[in-house]
């Protein structure tokens, strides 16, 4: 796996983590040892993004660079893989 | 993938419960020129698009459509 690959992989981790995380939440939301593990997957995952997003380009529209291009636009889509 | 904001586009306050109205609401939203069929259709058109603008552009307005189911059920 290359570096982006394996960056990008880290990503999918921490945001399956999340997500699995925020569902427990849900349902106990006075958890002091999930809303620290909580916290510390979302520092985890930003930091991935911010510098995934720094090398490779923006995941969301929200992190689009506009210099001089709209670089939302560019391929490949992610689930466009293997076409 | 799917993500959600606590915020929506345009609250609705709705004065004096209307049945006709209603119908047409609900029409819009899930009848067959509605809200869920627009995000379909633009969704899936995409994939048949030749260039990277109509591919961006297909993707964002089917997104939006998408957005759209949110603030009627609001």
């Amino acid at each position: 796996m290359d570096a982006q690959s394996e960056l990008f992989r880290k990503i999918q981790i921490y945001g399956f983590v999340i997500a699995d995380t925020a569902l427990y939440l849900d349902t106990h939301p006075m958890d002091p040892l999930a809303l620290e593990y909580y916290d510390r997957i979302r520092e985890l995952n930003k930091k991935a993004i911010a510098e995934y997003t720094a090398r490779y380009g923006p995941i969301t529209m929200d992190d689009v660079e506009t210099k001089n291009y709209w670089t939302w636009i560019e391929k490949p889509w992610p689930w466009d893989m293997g076409v | 993938m799917w993500t959600y904001e606590k915020k929506l586009q345009y609250p609705v306050r709705i004065k004096n419960p209307n049945p006709a109205i209603a119908k047409v609401v609900i029409t819009q939203y899930g009848g067959p020129d509605g809200e869920l069929g627009a995000s379909m259709r633009y969704l899936s058109q995409r994939y048949s698009m030749p260039f990277k603008q109509a591919i961006g552009v297909l993707n964002d307005i089917g997104t939006e459509e998408l957005a759209h189911l949110c603030y009627h059920t609001s």
